[in-house]
């Protein structure tokens, strides 16, 4: 899957969880969930459960710690689904 | 130190399922899952240990400027009694308060040199420091390089923790 495809499922996944929705719809690789998307860190969790969910894939903490913004968490998706 | 986390326990019922397959596994150490369960409400137990993870993690981010990582699990929480608790990371070890009522947790950490705590909106807090600190304008809140929320007085820069959950705010400084 191209980072591209897989940056537009993870728009839809963070889409719930977002607080400031002019920096949403301006998403892009920069796009950090708490300081842009004024995502709470609470729901940090559920997006890395929900993209576990929607990629079929476990992502473990060493990985899970980069996923703050859209970029890394892009490339956390990608390696796991190469590994697959 | 200062750090601090408050959680709106409406909100969070709403937007969180902590027992979603996973979901605690994601945050807690097995101690601190045996914690929640042990507890006679898991749901506010959890978010105790949350905030406590958080106020901390804040704490540490601003004295060893790191950037922005979702690392739950490196702070690992002890309860010492029913407000305080203990949170090491790495070598090192901080003190917390947690104050719990119906609507909301708040944590943040202990501080020696006496730091207080304001629960309300930003405008309330910059409108209670003016007179505070004997300010002629109203204070401005900004942020670091690192994002972290600061005061721009014209003599020194304060730092401030703030935290905000849906319908509860709160700072300390």
């Amino acid at each position: 899957m191209t980072s591209e495809a897989i940056q537009e499922r993870l728009k839809t996944i963070v889409k719930p969880y977002i607080n400031n929705q002019e920096n949403f719809e301006k998403l892009s690789k920069e796009s950090d969930f708490i300081n842009d998307l004024e995502i709470n860190s609470a729901n940090l969790v559920d997006i890395v459960l929900d993209v576990e969910d929607e990629f079929d894939i476990r992502i473990e903490n060493d990985d899970m710690e980069k996923m703050t913004k859209v970029e890394a968490t892009v490339e956390v998706i990608q390696k796991k689904l190469s590994q697959k | 130190m200062i750090g601090n986390d408050i959680v709106d326990l409406n909100k969070a019922n709403q937007d969180s399922n902590i027992f979603r397959p996973r979901y605690l596994e994601k945050v807690c150490s097995p101690e601190e899952i045996e914690l929640v369960f042990s507890s006679s409400n898991a749901i506010t137990t959890f978010w105790r240990i949350w905030t406590m993870k958080e106020s901390v993690y804040k704490a540490f981010q601003r004295k060893f400027q790191f950037k922005t990582v979702f690392n739950p699990f490196a702070f690992v929480c002890q309860f010492e009694d029913s407000d305080s608790g203990k949170v090491s990371f790495k070598a090192h070890q901080l003190f917390t308060k947690t104050i719990q009522t119906e609507e909301f947790i708040y944590s943040e950490v202990i501080n020696s040199r006496a730091k207080q705590r304001f629960f309300g909106s930003a405008s309330d807090f910059l409108q209670k420091l003016k007179p505070e600190l004997n300010l002629q304008s109203h204070p401005e809140l900004t942020k670091t390089r690192e994002g972290l929320p600061v005061l721009n007085l014209p003599n020194k820069t304060l730092a401030i923790s703030k935290t905000h959950h849906g319908n509860f705010q709160a700072f300390q400084y």
